[in-house]
């Protein structure tokens, strides 16, 4: 690593862990009244519901005294809880995690995906890799970090993934996970997401809404390296009925002409005759409808 | 609640005994004229075509009689489309009643449910249970929403996605309307329609704020290789021409565990079914900490069927 980039990196993975550990209030004094003017920056954790947990109630809430509070997660952790969330997991505390109280037990789906060009150590074990930011180059080319807005360049391939060893991931901390763990990395910074996913009101549930709860990881649906879903062409429609037809104002919203919804033929000619003799002329154009009609029992 | 034994033992013994006489004379002619089985009687056999005639209501019927009713269900699919299905009967769960929330957030509007519908459901392929409104942002006027949407990309930008199925409301206006009472509400609080005792007079379609019934104009179009085997009598068993059907919370699979269709095909995780008894399911939680809403809440129906978006 050369002496101008070392800083750099450095600095990028202090930030982040610094707007993380920010976020979830595990800087410093864990319960501490925010010193006042603080509230700007912490951002993030004050609009948090807190309340809407479940069981945090019962939990020893610091009570909101005065103005912003920042709590710790781990207040509300207990070992029992984490090996509820995270039952392949040894009961250390993990702080700032998206561990919740009274999560109803979950497995969690390792991705399928193949992570590729793993483990680092197959070619780096001959090659000297560079950890530097820099634009990629081949082979590593592949890759287009996509991840929100930290993908204008202050996320790194190191901020997440650990060189060394099996170039598996690695939080902010430093601890490493396996690929499988991949929940535990994402809700560093997505916590909301993380306890909805552990509550599942996000993510899917799959093998029945009865018996084991089985949930997918993140990495199932959102792609780790460009995580927001790309648009795609719906499936077809229903077909259009007589009385259903689309609504007047559908032709003009939208720009591209679609395929023919099996409108019938003399329905389209009554709705283009009507709106040549104009449609506001009562009885006209109520004769021109029924008269389709019957045209259409007819054909 | 349905009770089958009073049921049983208000029945007219008298009529009873007379239909049974009228279905052993069926049966009677039905064993003589087997070789006229082909074409005549619907495609049906003549004792199946005289015992299909004298079924009862679902509700009135002892458990043999279902049976029989579901053996003669098998059957005419076999003649029909060649296709050996499985009609089953199961039960509701103790302590179970479903619901449904939906995160209009999270819907891109892909329409994968629908298809993963019509194939779980044995739908004529110009029926669809599930409706996708595409909904200006910030409005929810349903009566300017396009389920008819066909843009080359979704979601559009200015837009979002509403599906909208049967709500299983439990407080069901179409059940009322219903003359005959072939729809009722099953104890695990689904929606469902006896198929074969339904008379198509669409009372309840008129009934329904939701849209959510639909009718069989002609007999399902159905591709025999695209059949669904697994089936319920009051599910997704292959219907009749003529009768009203809807979506029942795929009552074939829940009944049994699993999610239904909908659930499964969505690619975006936006759809949460579960027990509405059971305090540590997804959908309670969601419905305990989500600005839920339901569609046209002021109509008193009760939807058993939520949206909610992310906070």
């Amino acid at each position: 690593m050369d002496a101008v980039a070392r800083p750099f990196v450095l600095l990028t993975v202090f930030c982040a862990w610094a707007v993380f550990a920010a976020s979830v209030g595990a800087v410093g004094e864990p319960a501490g009244p925010a010193p006042p003017g603080d509230s700007a920056s912490a951002v993030g954790v004050d609009d948090w519901d807190w309340s809407a947990v479940t069981g945090l109630d019962d939990a020893p809430v610091i009570a909101p005294s005065s103005g912003t509070q920042s709590r710790a997660l781990s207040d509300y952790v207990a070992p029992r809880e984490i090996e509820n969330a995270f039952p392949d997991f040894d009961a250390q505390p993990r702080q700032g995690y998206a561990v919740f109280k009274d999560v109803p037990p979950f497995e969690v789906i390792p991705s399928q995906r193949d992570p590729g060009m793993h483990p680092c150590s197959s070619c780096h074990q001959w090659v000297k890799g560079d950890p530097s930011p820099r634009n990629l180059k081949k082979p590593h080319d592949g890759f287009q970090l996509s991840h929100g807005l930290h993908g204008k360049g202050s996320f790194w391939c190191f901020t997440c993934h650990d060189l060394e060893g099996s170039g598996g991931l690695r939080t902010l901390e430093g601890e490493k996970l396996d690929f499988g763990d991949a929940y535990i990395l994402c809700s560093q910074c997505h916590s909301r997401q993380a306890r909805d996913w552990a509550y599942g009101a996000h993510g899917k549930r799959v093998s029945g809404w009865q018996g084991k709860r089985q949930v997918l990881n993140c990495t199932a649906c959102h792609y780790q390296h460009r995580p927001r879903l790309k648009p795609r062409e719906p499936k077809a429609g229903p077909r259009v009925r007589m009385g259903l037809e689309r609504p007047e104002h559908w032709v003009s919203q939208d720009q591209r002409p679609g395929p023919d919804h099996g409108v019938h033929s003399t329905w389209k000619r009554a709705r283009s005759d009507d709106a040549v003799s104009g449609r506001d002329k009562g009885e006209g154009s109520q004769q021109v409808i029924s008269e389709a009609l019957v045209n259409d029992e007819k054909s | 609640m349905r009770n089958p034994d009073d049921k049983r033992q208000e029945t007219d013994t008298s009529i009873r005994a007379r239909r049974n006489f009228l279905k052993g004379l069926g049966l009677a002619a039905g064993a003589g004229s087997a070789l006229f089985a082909g074409g005549a009687w619907g495609g049906n056999s003549m004792s199946d075509a005289f015992a299909d005639f004298f079924q009862e209501n679902y509700q009135r019927m002892s458990a043999e009689e279902i049976r029989e009713a579901i053996e003669r269900i098998e059957r005419k699919a076999k003649r029909r489309y060649g296709v050996d299905i499985k009609c089953e009967n199961t039960p509701p769960q103790e302590d179970v009643v479903f619901g449904y929330a939906i995160n209009v957030s999270k819907c891109r509007g892909y329409r994968d449910c629908v298809h993963a519908c019509v194939e779980e459901n044995n739908l004529g392929r110009d029926t669809q249970y599930i409706r996708v409104i595409e909904m200006d942002r910030d409005s929810t006027d349903l009566h300017h929403g396009d389920h008819y949407y066909d843009h080359g990309q979704v979601p559009v930008e200015g837009k979002y996605y509403l599906p909208m199925q049967c709500m299983q409301c439990d407080n069901p206006p179409c059940v009322k309307a219903c003359p005959v009472q072939a729809t009722w509400t099953e104890p695990d609080g689904i929606v469902v329609v006896d198929y074969d005792w339904c008379i198509g007079c669409r009372y309840c379609m008129a009934a329904c704020p939701y849209q959510a019934r639909h009718f069989n104009w002609g007999a399902p179009d159905l591709v025999p290789a695209q059949i669904n085997p697994d089936t319920h009598y009051l599910g997704n068993r292959p219907r009749p021409k003529g009768v009203v059907e809807k979506c029942h919370f795929c009552v074939q699979r829940t009944r049994k565990g699993r999610q239904p269709a909908c659930q499964e095909a969505c690619p975006t995780g936006s759809r949460i079914f579960g027990n509405l008894l059971d305090p540590n399911s997804e959908i309670r939680y969601v419905l305990a900490h989500k600005a839920v809403f339901r569609l046209k809440e002021e109509l008193g129906t009760e939807p058993k069927f939520w949206y909610f978006r992310d906070e």
